[in-house]
């Protein structure tokens, strides 16, 4: 729906400027990125395919005998089936906790506000292992929950976490709260304080007033973060390989099994598989919009919108009638609303602490006391040169990926912004599509097409890749900025005989020197965070700093690795800092939305 | 519909400096429309929201038909609101909108669906029930919000800049329009505008305000013709402001002291009696209730010109501006540097009047008559 929205602005823009000149050979300027999607992007998937039904590879028969075997045998059915429940489970949490976050977020102005959005943004920018890593000290069997469950049962009462499905939605729904919130926030901002007012002023108890105006005007925010969290859930591999410790399957931990395993055609078949089903819930969402909430929007007023408003026909209305006369209860369910959304906050930044905790905890195993002061961990972690290399390893991707993604981008928005040539819209989704693909397919996909192409684990192998998952950020805050100016700016700098590069130059990308920053800045942290991809595709020799923590936790405990995530949390704080200092949190919540 | 009545009413928030509403009393009587008129921030916005029960007054009270309802929750006030950005759910029908205060007050299904039907007739808009408010023109928009607000029979309208972000000539044809319902369901109504035209155009009384206080209020004739402080007389339309000095009180005026010469007035008693001799004023002057005429010809008041208590002075033409159904001069007259505006009607082709044939340095004699001159004295504290 956003992207429609957005495909109608440019067209109006560009209709604006159709006078403007040759725009049609400014289909050229996306040339270099389409052709790195190309490369990176719809070769590793076809090979993908290819692998599913046994055109590639020598270990399945050419047909459809994997797909068969995925969806009739029991055991496969099954993770599959665990793999949905966990997706929906994951959702629903991040819906019931998400809802009254983005609520108060939305409510709170000024330093409050910022501070909110710093929490819910915090985790976002913390890396994805650092947080599971603090998941794994607070469920561990002798971890913080559990100590405290049987302090409050007198010693009776304690429960497995790791390995279990309960674990794996404690901390995924920890890790994915913010792709929750951010979304409902763009929504809930958008619903004028007027439209609430004027449903209390006609006799609407807040009940009311919450049930038929404020949630069906959520819905669009709902539904786009529900769909978020679920293809994030599903397709999410490690968390649920940590937190699980290969005792829970679900289709990527399955997948990645399958590769550890080189059977090839069978992790392809689950990942074209678990692809499909993304694809599934997209849809799926797309349609529930347009039924709930785009029939007014259209102009055409029904579908389940208008039975929403009836839910309960004339009692209903009754009831709400009813309720005119009751208390409101404003001051008590004020109190309640802030404990609640207080504990919320807790719960996310509460795993940070736990790991700052654990770096300066003495103890060498796992606890949930506090076994004295130490710095040793610290000590351990710059003793071992290992973290530096793939600290300096990262930083050098991270960097060249910003730089090369904007040069890449650029030109590619400003075509798709200001062109006039056709077929921009499916150009642009295509840009955007790599945001739609889960990490998991992607990187099977990889590795199948890096080994088809028979070319080894190099550095230059890990950037294109990097390069891949970042783009679509930085077109989409590109295309957003360059719709921001006016192209008439654009056009007086031409009738004074600047020249298309210089226009460029000297009007346009002063103009949209925030988001040229936001878009480095993103595409900088995406590549910095990624390990999905990057634990595959790395290699011995190019061990980037998540996949450092990764193999820490996936094969030998060490607190140097709680040391290492500290020192990364103190850089997420940096990072909120500079910025809320150049751009404003705000910027940020509204663009990483994916 | 009942009277409305606001008792010594105040609002300060927290760490903004001056009260945003600061002691209003003020009661509307039932079934008038009354305008609360002023620049932004002067309190009108904080007011309506005080009536509205969205925000909780420091000290005093609210009351509707008799009923104190200062402690009361918006949704139990029985009031109508009509809000600047229509304010109505794009997620409900035009109808559902409108049957949304009779749903909340359990009116049944019948019931409810006969006044809806009945309201949207009344704004013109009978046809237009199953439509989604989006596909509606603002001017249609705001009727729509209109029905919604005349439906439940409210005891008290509110309508805050209800024209404001609409087309000039829509914004003439729905305050005629609003002005005709008000009047034929008798409605106690509130008018929130910033604009002097809207507020004469449409109101029993005007309260302008300033400063989270009521400045002056009256009918709008009152306020344009005799504004109380040169605040009242500049918001209130185009005005020359002088500076003047008491010479002489008699029992039915004074005579004022200013650059332009000596100035005759007929203030109200209640001013006449407060003046001292030498008391320094200011003098407020419209530009249309000025006299101009070619030095060689009589001024337009004419009659043989018999000594009057007119001031007569003879100026120079420093700019003339044709503005339509006007003619805008600047004069200087009086001591150097003294400028005054004058408002002519334009010369048609068979009108005989002198102003089109003024041009710039052209010597010109100015009348100015007793009724002209009002005497502006500043509130106190301002």
């Amino acid at each position: 729906m956003a992207l429609a929205r957005t495909l109608r602005r440019g067209a109006a823009s560009a209709a604006l400027h159709r006078r403007g000149g040759p725009e049609g050979g400014a289909v050229l300027l996306s040339l270099p990125a389409v052709l790195l999607l190309l490369g990176a992007l719809v070769g590793p998937l076809a090979i993908l395919l290819a692998y599913s039904v046994g055109l590639l590879g020598d270990d399945t028969p050419l047909g459809l005998s994997r797909y068969a075997e995925v969806l009739t045998d029991g055991f496969y059915l099954g993770v599959l089936g665990s793999t949905l429940r966990l997706g929906a489970l994951v959702t629903a949490a991040t819906l019931a906790l998400g809802y009254p976050l983005a609520w108060a977020v939305a409510q709170a102005r000024g330093r409050r506000r910022t501070l909110l959005l710093a929490i819910v943004i915090a985790p976002l920018l913390t890396n994805i292992l650092v947080r599971t890593l603090g998941w794994v000290v607070i469920l561990d069997d002798n971890g913080i929950l559990n100590a405290a469950l049987r302090a409050v049962s007198g010693g009776h009462l304690s429960q497995r976490f790791l390995g279990t499905d309960v674990g794996i939605t404690i901390a995924l729904t920890h890790v994915f709260l913010p792709f929750m919130v951010l979304p409902m926030l763009t929504t809930l901002e958008r619903i004028a304080p007027s439209l609430r007012e004027s449903a209390a002023v006609y006799g609407a108890h807040p009940v009311v007033v919450f049930w038929r105006v404020i949630l069906p005007l959520s819905v669009p925010g709902i539904l786009a973060g529900a769909t978020l969290v679920f293809l994030l859930a599903t397709g999410a591999l490690l968390t649920p390989l940590i937190v699980g410790q290969g005792r829970v399957w679900v289709l990527p931990t399955l997948i990645y099994e399958q590769i550890q395993l080189v059977h090839w055609g069978r992790a392809a078949a689950l990942a074209v598989t678990l692809f499909g089903a993304s694809l599934l819930a997209i849809l799926l969402s797309q349609w529930l919009g347009q039924r709930l909430a785009g029939s007014y929007a259209r102009g055409a007023p029904g579908g389940l919108a208008r039975a929403w408003a009836q839910v309960g026909g004339e009692l209903g209305v009754r009831l709400c009638a009813a309720l005119r006369g009751a208390p409101t209860f404003a001051r008590g369910l004020r109190l309640a609303g802030q404990g609640f959304v207080a504990l919320v906050l807790l719960y996310l930044l509460f795993p940070l602490g736990v790991v700052i905790k654990t770096a300066f905890d003495a103890s060498p195993v796992i606890q949930a006391g506090f076994g004295g002061f130490t710095l040793r961990w610290f000590e351990a972690l710059f003793a071992d040169s290992r973290y530096l290399d793939a600290l300096l390893l990262s930083l050098r991707l991270a960097l060249l990926t910003a730089v090369v993604d904007l040069a890449l981008g650029i030109p590619a928005a400003h075509a798709l912004v200001r062109g006039s040539f056709p077929g921009r819209g499916p150009l642009l989704a295509f840009l955007l599509s790599p945001l739609l693909i889960p990490h998991m397919v992607l990187a099977i996909g990889l590795v199948l097409y890096f080994q088809a192409l028979g070319a080894g684990p190099s550095f230059l192998r890990l950037l294109v890749v990097h390069l891949v998952i970042a783009l679509p950020y930085v077109v989409r805050i590109l295309v957003t900025a360059f719709q921001s100016v006016d192209p008439r700016l654009e056009e007086s700098a031409h009738t004074l005989g600047a020249s298309r590069l210089t226009v460029l130059r000297r009007v346009t990308l002063p103009l949209v020197k925030p988001a040229l920053f936001a878009a480095m800045l993103f595409s900088f942290l995406v590549s910095f965070d990624e390990a999905t991809i990057t634990v595959l595709v790395a290699g011995a020799g190019n061990v980037t700093l998540p996949v450092r923590i990764f193999s820490q936790l996936t094969q030998q405990w060490t607190a140097a690795v709680a040391a290492l995530s500290t020192i990364w949390i103190a850089w997420t704080l940096l990072m909120l800092v500079i910025i809320e200092r150049l751009v404003g949190l705000s910027a940020f919540g509204t663009e990483r939305q994916a | 519909m009942s009277t409305l009545t606001l008792r010594g009413l105040s609002k300060r928030f927290a760490g903004a400096g001056p009260a945003a509403v600061d002691g209003v009393d003020l009661t509307i009587p039932e079934g008038t429309l009354v305008t609360l008129l002023g620049p932004s921030g002067c309190g009108k916005t904080t007011l309506l929201r005080l009536i509205t029960g969205f925000l909780q007054p420091d000290a005093g009270a609210i009351l509707i038909g008799g009923e104190d309802v200062t402690h009361l929750p918006p949704h139990r006030r029985d009031i109508g609101m009509v809000y600047q950005s229509y304010a109505l759910w794009p997620h409900m029908s035009v109808a559902e909108n409108v049957a949304f205060g009779l749903e909340m007050r359990g009116v049944a299904r019948a019931e409810r669906a006969r006044r809806v039907a009945e309201a949207l007739a009344l704004v013109g808009l009978a046809e237009y029930g199953d439509r989604a408010p989006t596909q509606l023109s603002g001017g249609q928009q705001q009727r729509v919000a209109l029905a919604r607000a005349l439906v439940i029979r409210p005891r008290v309208l509110l309508l805050d800049e209800p024209l404001s972000s609409l087309d000039a000539n829509l914004r003439k044809d729905l305050r005629f329009h609003i002005r005709e319902l008000q009047q034929q369901l008798r409605v106690t109504t509130v008018f929130v505008t910033h604009d002097q035209e809207e507020a004469l155009a449409v109101s029993d009384h005007v309260v302008l305000m300033r400063g989270g206080r009521i400045v002056q209020m009256g009918s709008g004739e009152e306020l344009y013709r005799r504004p109380g402080s040169a605040f009242a007389m500049t918001f209130m339309g185009d005005a020359n402001i002088l500076d003047g000095i008491v010479s002489a009180i008699d029992t039915t005026g004074v005579r004022l002291a200013t650059p332009l010469g000596e100035l005759r007035c007929e203030p109200p008693a209640a001013v006449l009696r407060a003046l001292t001799i030498q008391e320094r004023v200011r003098v407020g002057i419209r530009p249309e209730d000025v006299g101009l005429a070619p030095l060689d010809t009589p001024p337009a008041d004419g009659n043989g010109a018999a000594p009057d208590a007119a001031l007569r002075v003879v100026g120079r033409v420093c700019s003339a501006t044709f503005l339509g159904p006007w003619q805008r001069f600047e004069v200087e007259a009086g001591e150097p540097n003294t400028r005054l505006h004058v408002r002519l009607p334009t010369v048609t082709p068979d009108s005989a009047a002198n102003g089109q044939r003024l041009q710039p340095g052209d010597a010109v004699g100015l009348r100015i008559a007793p009724g002209a001159v009002a005497i502006l004295r500043e509130m106190p504290g301002s």
